[in-house]
């Protein structure tokens, strides 16, 4: 599904000089630490990030980390450390920020933006279960404070029960301006027992946290794929909702396991990395997109044998057994920097959001080849520039205009000034 | 039809391709499962190995055992991923573990409790054996915040422990965290190894710097040492020749005393061992040979057997103290000859060290005091006769006194019974005056005993005040007393006590011949409060009774304070220089000692240190016995050579209702004895007079009836009131002992209690 808004062009004649990007990087600033400590860990990367803003007051801030740390404890220290700004962000299976993608179960990344030309807004809601209600509350709430300098609205909802087929368009509806969004579905290295969203410094396990983005900036997004079908197109035959019962008349479970085996019961988590659900896409966005939407089980039922996705679908639908290919999506990859590069042309993001589902990480990757490719893209794309994200149960990032919801994807946001 | 079965073959071609392929695609997805495992398994390998590399070159760098800790406890939560580790190791000095290190503790409470694990890990490397690592997973109570663990020892090589390693997960973290897993045993092992030689190595460098600061030092002292050469030979090189001469000069100055002091060792008259750090003799002079009769290869090395049997703990507590670094100065005790012969001995004693300060052994000086034993022997008994002349004027005077009560008073009863006038205040009189003189015969007894004293518990207060108010009766001296509170016992032969009260107050007085006052001290002391000087004292008991005699005489000079104890030293024209002597030697009899302060001008203190008592005072020191009249019946028979104390005690007996025969010596008592009991009406009690001249006396007397007449009653009587005999009288067969003179009281107290009447002995 998709969700129309107009995008903001990219001023290709904006006469401003690369060294302001310079000038600018310096009020934002992205620190990360590795540390076991919770204590340790919130001051090393929240202090990293502040000694990138040279002592300028911080006035808002977005936080990804994994779940080895008690949430509370982190973001508590976090906020000692940066002020009682607003924040948002979420829990990943690993997050992103200069030279490293870490997926260990310990891993913080803080942004702190100084820069008085960027304004962000925070909304929140802590159970996302009723994806409508929350998308309603938190569509209204980013309305209520809707600036004609909106660029874009951040979106970090739960990996496990978000349905985004509700979710999303209430947001949109809910604050009455066309805006894309960009985020990604928080995770849980895996565990799939509970993910985080931050508001403002409180942790919500199963919620939403978003943000409306404000300045004088542009947003230039691109998403890669990494995902090939496997096996013979099937049909959807028994489904509610997200609710996924039978497909070809057999339910779904017995499905996989004649296809991947049963090693899909033994070790959800894991294999739901490699085997996801993919269903063609419209037409007329293949040229943009990809052939296949791909979309990843969010539950496995193994009483009745069923499963459960982050979006909805309609009996009849054909679908496909996918899985990653790492051919695919290197090329993707590359491909996707190219593109960006092109948008941008001379200039250079002041920012880069990075949302990558945890399927690309180092189920794919080795731990250094993961970095080396990302050390490679960001010294191409924006070398030396902030960039922070996460590794995620899902995707958002608009395609033509729309605002889309991926899975096994990568989603790089870039922000530049205008 | 045909094309029928064409359609059924093609779809079934169909099929059976579909189920190739799903099969092939079943089989490539499992072997993507299965390289993924891999994949992830070979990413924690390398990272492991490469934190066990950066592990290892980073310890190889530290050089202090906290270091290390902080460096693997860190290493274990932030590299290996374990949520908590621990690191223990061994307090030289406690001997039990102490927290070194530690990290993955975060919350104030979770770190609180840590110190009372501490025993629990001890105990369980005590009951693990030597092997070192201890996996535990899964364990029924929460152990410093751990649910699974692993404990790893470390030691040096496979001998001594070093210290302990502990690190886990808590069950509630336990998905974030490395698994406590079996597989992972080569880990621990390559980190108890890791840990175990750098360690060892901090070990080793600090004995190495200790060694390099060592050498370093004396690399200096010896540039140093060159550099002031150099200089001393720039300067001096016009004085070389002289200087070379003072060099030979000094040379020889110095093999001169070496000699010098070999020949004082050989040549001294006194016996010198010295001893080496393990108490083995290295050498002894010559004395030593020619008094203890060893030889010097006899004992060169070995010990020697010269301590006499029970003197074991006093020579070595003597040793100890030597050990400790004291002096000891003339402490006197015996010590065994080869040839088993028991030697008065005065020791002194120190440590020699080496040339680092190090305990290097003991140096003994030991002088035959033997024959001066038996000279202050004599002098004590000398001076006693002294004492007594000097008193005999005094006492002479005192008993003519009470004579002339006595006579006076008979004479006055005369006179009055011829006038038919009552004459009990003229006895009343006589027994005053008689009650007088047997206080004084009492004291002057205690001048006539010499020798060991025969020691017994007494009020050190009581007889103190006892001897100075006999001394000082009729002087113009005052005298203070301060008493502390609860005075310890003593234990004192009162005859010699006295002789060293008496000098002492003597001396007082004599220094103050126009009066004054003295002050009398006496408290309780114990060890800690014992002035420095002589610690051999301190070795034998841990309380003592402090007596201190201050007067506010003219003062000893300083010259003469050294030796105012020596025998035959004497400022006093009159004085025989006994008199202090013989308090030294009867003091030091009492294991007691005693010190002087003493100004010129403002006047001397004598303070003695008497041994507290273990015991406690009798009862009978506090309280006289009652007499009890009673009406008597038996028979008692009375041997005493006096006539007139044989009649008249014979009348007292009678008047209390008892019959009573007497004899005048032993073989008349026996034979007495012997015909009475043969007509069936033998004695119920016997009294006997220790002393018979001439003839059997009491000892001698109730041996021989007691063979005859076991059950009898025996008393003892004797002037001789400190004979052995009176003091331990049931050792010689009586059964009750009344020292002459006695009152009636006491003769009716004892007849009654020998009767039992009022029976407090048997």
């Amino acid at each position: 599904m998709h969700f129309k808004y107009s995008i903001h062009k990219v001023d290709k004649n904006s006469d401003c000089p690369k060294f302001f990007n310079k000038r600018i990087m310096e009020m934002i600033g992205v620190g990360h630490s590795t540390a076991k400590n919770p204590f340790r860990a919130a001051h090393e990367a929240a202090s990293s990030a502040l000694s990138r803003i040279k002592g300028q007051a911080c006035h808002s801030c977005m936080v990804f980390s994994t779940v080895g740390y008690p949430q509370k404890t982190l973001l508590e220290e976090i906020k000692k450390e940066v002020g009682d700004v607003p924040m948002v962000g979420c829990s990943g299976s690993g997050v992103i920020a200069p030279s490293v993608a870490d997926e260990s179960n310990h891993c913080v990344a803080v942004l702190a933006m100084a820069d008085p030309r960027i304004h962000l807004h925070t909304s929140g809601y802590p159970d996302v279960t009723g994806s409508s209600d929350a998308g309603r509350i938190v569509g209204e709430a980013l309305g209520r404070n809707f600036r004609d300098d909106a660029r874009c609205v951040l979106l970090f909802s739960c990996g496990l029960d978000t349905l985004v087929d509700d979710l999303v368009p209430e947001i949109e509806k809910n604050i009455g301006h066309e805006l894309p969004i960009i985020g990604g579905l928080a995770a849980d290295n895996l565990l799939r027992d509970k993910t985080y969203q931050y508001h403002d410094w409180e942790v919500y396990e199963g919620g939403i946290s978003a943000a409306l983005m404000s300045g004088d900036f542009d947003l230039i997004t691109d998403v890669s794929h990494g995902c090939v079908p496997i096996g013979l197109e099937m049909e959807v035959t028994k489904v509610d909702a997200n609710r996924v019962y039978e497909i070809d008349d057999r339910p779904v479970l017995d499905v996989m396991i004649e296809c991947v085996g049963d090693g899909i019961v033994r070790d959800f988590g894991k294999a739901a990395l490699h085997f996801c659900i993919g269903q063609q896409s419209d037409p007329d966005l293949i040229e943009y997109y990809d052939k296949y939407s791909i979309r990843y089980i969010a539950k496995l039922y193994p009483e009745d044998g069923s499963i459960s996705l982050p979006v909805k679908m309609k009996k009849g639908d054909k679908i496909w057994l996918t899985r990653r290919d790492r051919d695919k999506m290197f090329a993707a990859c590359h491909s996707s920097i190219n593109k960006l590069q092109k948008k941008i042309e001379e200039k250079s993001p002041f920012l880069v959001l990075d949302i990558n589902c945890v399927g690309r990480g180092k189920i794919v990757l080795a731990d250094k080849e993961k970095n080396d490719l990302l050390s490679s893209f960001q010294t191409r794309l924006a070398p030396g520039i902030p960039w922070i994200g996460f590794f995620s149960y899902g995707e958002f990032c608009p395609v033509e205009k729309r605002n889309t919801f991926h899975n096994y994807t990568e989603v790089l946001a870039l922000f530049v000034w205008r | 039809m045909e094309n029928k079965e064409i359609g059924s073959q093609s779809t079934g071609s169909l099929l059976n391709q579909i189920k190739v392929l799903k099969d092939q695609v079943k089989k490539l997805t499992a072997g993507e499962l299965h390289q993924y495992d891999l994949q992830l398994k070979l990413d924690s390998q390398l990272k492991t190995q490469e934190e066990i590399i950066k592990l290892g070159q980073k310890i190889q760098t530290l050089h202090s055992e906290k270091e290390i800790a902080e460096l693997v406890t860190h290493a274990l939560v932030e590299s290996f991923e374990y949520e908590k580790a621990l690191m223990l190791l061994l307090d030289e000095s406690s001997g039990g573990l102490s927290l070194t290190g530690m990290d993955g503790y975060y919350e104030g409470q979770e770190y609180e409790h840590i110190e009372s694990y501490f025993g629990d890990l001890a105990g369980m490397f005590e009951n693990n054996g030597i092997s070192g690592t201890i996996v535990q997973q899964e364990l029924p109570v929460s152990v410093m915040g751990m649910d699974s663990r692993v404990l790893i020892l470390c030691r040096v090589g496979q001998g001594d422990i070093l210290g302990a390693i502990v690190f886990g997960n808590s069950r509630e973290n336990i998905s974030y965290h490395r698994a406590i897993e079996q597989e992972d045993f080569t880990l621990f092992e390559t980190i108890q190894r890791i840990t175990s030689t750098a360690l060892e190595n901090v070990l080793l460098y600090r004995q190495l710097n200790l060694e390099r600061e060592g050498l370093r030092r004396a690399r200096d002292n010896l540039r140093n040492l060159n550099d002031e050469l150099e200089q001393i030979v720039q300067e001096r090189t016009s004085e070389l020749a002289e200087s070379r001469e003072e060099y030979r000069m000094l040379y020889l100055e110095s093999e001169r005393t070496s000699r010098k002091y070999r020949t004082l060792l050989d040549f001294t008259a006194d016996p010198i061992v010295v001893y080496d750090n393990r108490g083995l003799p290295i050498y002894v002079n010559p004395a030593f040979v020619r008094v203890f009769g060893w030889e010097s290869d006899d004992v060169q090395g070995r010990s020697i057997d010269f301590i006499p049997p029970g003197g074991e703990k006093d020579a070595e507590s003597l040793d100890d103290l030597v050990a400790r670094g004291d002096k000891i100065s003339n402490y006197e005790t015996k010590r065994l000859t080869k040839d088993g012969r028991e030697m008065d001995v005065s020791i002194s004693a120190a440590a020699h060290f080496d040339e680092k300060g190090a305990y290097a052994g003991s140096i003994y000086h030991l002088r035959d005091i033997t024959e001066m034993k038996r000279i202050e022997g004599n002098l004590i008994r000398i001076q006693k006769l002294e004492s007594i002349g000097l008193l005999a004027g005094g006492i002479a005077h005192d008993f003519n006194n009470i004579l002339s009560g006595i006579l006076m008073n008979t004479q006055m009863a005369q006179l009055k019974a011829d006038r038919g006038d009552d004459i009990s205040g003229s006895l009343k009189g006589i027994e005053k005056s008689t009650e007088r003189a047997v206080k004084l015969t009492q004291q002057l007894l205690t001048f006539a005993k010499g020798g060991s004293p025969v020691k017994k518990i007494a009020s050190i207060d009581k007889f103190t005040r006892e001897v100075i108010e006999f001394v000082l009766h009729g002087s113009n001296l005052k005298c203070e007393f301060d008493v502390g509170d609860n005075l310890w016992a003593v234990e004192i032969d009162d005859g010699q006590m006295n002789q060293v009260i008496y000098n002492l107050i003597i001396n007082a007085q004599q220094t103050m011949p126009d009066g004054g006052t003295i002050r009398i001290g006496m408290e309780n002391v114990t060890l800690d409060e014992m002035p420095e000087g002589n610690k051999t004292q301190k070795a034998r008991e841990d309380k003592f009774v402090r007596i201190s005699i201050q007067d506010t005489g003219e003062g000893i000079p300083e010259k003469n304070l050294c030796k105012i104890f020596d025998p035959y030293f004497s400022t006093k024209d009159t004085g025989t220089g006994l008199g202090l002597a013989t308090t030294y030697s009867i003091i030091s009899k009492h294991n007691g000692y005693i010190t002087v302060d003493s100004k010129v001008g403002v006047g001397s203190t004598f303070t003695i240190y008497l041994p507290a008592s273990t015991k406690t005072l009798p009862h009978s020191d506090y309280k006289e016995e009652q007499g009890c009249p009673h009406e008597g019946k038996g028979s008692v028979l009375v041997m005493d050579d006096e006539e007139i104390i044989r009649d008249l005690l014979c009348e007292m007996i009678v008047g209390m209702g008892y019959r009573a025969e007497k004899a005048g010596h032993g073989h008349e008592a026996l034979e007495m004895h012997m015909k009475a009991k043969h007509e069936g009406q033998p004695y119920d009690i016997v009294i006997m007079d220790l002393t018979i001249p001439g003839g059997m006396g009491g000892r001698e007397t109730i041996a021989e009836i007691r063979k005859t007449d076991p059950d009898i009653r025996a008393i003892v009587s004797s002037g001789y009131s400190n004979d052995p005999i009176m003091a331990d009288y049931k050792k010689y067969g009586f059964d009750g002992v009344l020292k002459k003179p006695f009152k009636i009281e006491d003769l009716q107290n004892m007849l009654n209690e020998i009767s039992g009447i009022t029976d407090s002995s048997k």
